[in-house]
């Protein structure tokens, strides 16, 4: 088995890697970008990268500054600035006291950020790396439409179609939240209603053994927590989201962010749960389940302490169509969908 | 003596001792030519026609029957003009009648074309909505966003504007082209494929997940 390097529109194959089989997920977040391969030894490698950028100008104390530190930057088209990526980005942004800037909003690419393409284009070159085969298929996670938004997710789906290509692989889109079905409703036949609550966008999807029967999405998430906590109590976005990610409990916030965020959190959730009546009671393609099924929240939003307690309360005040069996966290929050679009990958090497 | 512009007063002693002339004006946009006195009456300009070729002219007495032209001095001499048949009748006229006017707001309006107003204001509408559209955008706590998109609302309401005219700074992926040029590339300081932290897990479902997605064929 050989590799293969995209040069010029050449395909040019190179020495075979023959640690890890075939099929390679991608989960194209707003926050992360995660991509998945599995080896010969069964053990599940998924590679991180924090989709945010930082931009700092372009001179030789700059460069050298970003080299002592190991920090990985991407020069701007136009020479005159670099930006840093990863979790740099977010350290820089915290140092500098300014905003981090990311190149996906609400769940597709910016259009605020001109040099967004290019940007998620080296960011996910560099995380899925070169091909394990001649057009090794790669599954990526895409968003549904949201019910909330007037905006379509189809030319982000193509865009990013078109530059995993370049890169070597078949690139097949796959839904968000049905991809959390796959690697985590294996017991339950694939059938439940799962959720994955992202940074710009919640996606959720009904599934009944494997084929969902309603995908959609809502156009409010994390960064919206972050952004109206932050601006409630006069902080930048930047430092909310570092409180954050060190860990809330909804239930018992210790301090003003804390607060700030828990109350966020509790509205969110709330508004979350009223979507999904909402699109369930006007939606006619609602299986009759002879079950209650099980519901999965998934994401990095989902991390927060208590979340699944605020989720079942808020859902307890709700009628929905279906019985609800339990509600219940993944296994693996953060990368549930990126093992999703994993098995979907190895499950097209499966032989029958 | 205090005369105003475009008025003309007749003292009875000089029109006794001037040949009688009658006064018309143009009603239609363009031009009237009255062929047989070879005559142009330009629309919403006056001209002094003397009583002697008014009465000798055909087509003028049928562009004033048509309202082509409009007698606003001398009519009484209209009357007095004996009956004239022509058997040719060419009137030169072009498009629209206008409604009947008073004369001077006439005037005033025929230096203006309305469809350059109208144009003007639709552009300068839009431009104001654009602004508001910019501000809107803006992460500013001194803007208020719901005041702005109220005054736009209004404005376009009002203005009756076209909304393909108006531009808006969205985040539809489909209202914005990005040049997808797939050999560019940004310069990084990145070696390739070596971005990201790793994290490695057991998996042991990962087979028997597959297979089973394989059997159900739900992707």
């Amino acid at each position: 088995m050989k590799h293969i390097k995209l040069t010029k529109g050449k395909v040019i194959m190179d020495k075979s890697d023959k640690s890890r089989k075939n099929g390679i997920g991608l989960d194209v977040g707003t926050a992360f970008i995660n991509s998945a391969i599995i080896d010969n030894n069964d053990e599940v490698k998924i590679k991180t990268q924090r989709d945010a950028f930082f931009d700092i100008d372009n001179d030789k104390f700059a460069r050298n500054m970003l080299i002592a530190n190991k920090a990985n930057y991407i020069e701007s088209d136009d020479g005159k600035l670099l930006y840093v990526v990863g979790q740099e980005a977010l350290n820089f942004a915290n140092v500098f006291k300014k905003e981090i800037r990311r190149p996906l909003q609400k769940g597709v690419i910016s259009t605020r950020e001109p040099e967004a393409l290019l940007m998620i284009k080296t960011i996910i070159k560099n995380v899925l790396g070169k091909p394990n085969c001649e057009h090794e298929i790669c599954k990526f996670s895409v968003p549904a439409s949201p019910i909330d938004a007037d905006y379509n997710v189809i030319y982000h789906e193509n865009v990013l179609k078109s530059f995993i290509e370049s890169f070597g692989f078949k690139a097949e889109p796959i839904n968000e939240a049905k991809a959390i079905c796959y690697s985590e409703l294996d017991d339950e036949g694939f059938t439940g209603m799962t959720l994955s609550f992202g940074a710009g966008m919640v996606n959720c999807a009904i599934v009944y053994m494997g084929a969902a029967s309603i995908e959609f999405s809502i156009s409010r998430s994390g960064d919206w927590i972050d952004e109206n906590a932050a601006r409630a109590i006069g902080e930048r976005t930047s430092k909310l989201i570092a409180v954050k990610e060190i860990g809330v409990d909804l239930l018992a916030p210790k301090d003003r962010y804390e607060e700030s965020i828990s109350i966020f959190y509790r509205n969110f959730i709330a508004y979350v749960v009223k979507c999904i009546e909402k699109k369930l009671r006007d939606s006619a393609t609602v299986p009759e389940f002879p079950q209650p099924i099980p519901v999965i929240l998934a994401g990095g939003t989902s991390l927060a302490k208590s979340f699944d307690v605020v989720f079942r309360q808020e859902l307890e005040k709700t009628k929905l169509p279906f019985a609800i069996k339990e509600v219940r966290l993944a296994n693996d929050q953060m990368f549930a969908v990126a093992r999703g679009c994993l098995y979907a990958s190895l499950s097209e090497y499966e032989e029958q | 003596m205090n005369v105003s512009l475009g008025e003309r007063i007749w003292f009875n002693h000089m029109i006794a001792s001037m040949p009688a002339y009658v006064r018309v004006i143009g009603r239609v946009i363009g031009e009237v030519f009255i062929t047989d006195i070879s005559r142009k009456i330009f629309y919403n300009k006056i001209l002094d026609i003397p009583v002697s070729e008014v009465n000798r002219s055909k087509d003028l007495a049928d562009a004033i029957k048509k309202n082509w032209i409009e007698v606003i001095q001398g009519k009484e001499y209209l009357n007095q003009a004996p009956a004239y048949v022509s058997e040719k009748i060419e009137v030169a006229r072009e498009t629209v009648p206008v409604q009947s006017v008073p004369i001077q707001t006439q005037v005033i309006q025929q230096s203006v074309n309305l469809d350059d107003i109208k144009r003007y204001i639709d552009d300068s509408a839009a431009t104001i909505l654009e602004q508001l559209k910019v501000f809107q955008s803006k992460d500013s706590g001194s803007v208020d966003k719901n005041l702005a998109a109220a005054i736009a609302e209004q404005l376009a309401s009002r203005l009756n504007i076209d909304k393909k005219s108006v531009t808006t700074i969205d985040d539809k992926p489909d209202d914005v082209f990005i040049n997808l040029d797939q050999t560019k590339e940004l310069k990084t300081n990145i070696s390739e494929g070596n971005l990201g932290t790793v994290t490695t897990k057991d998996d042991k479902k990962a087979k028997s997940v597959a297979k089973k997605l394989k059997s159900i064929k739900g992707d």
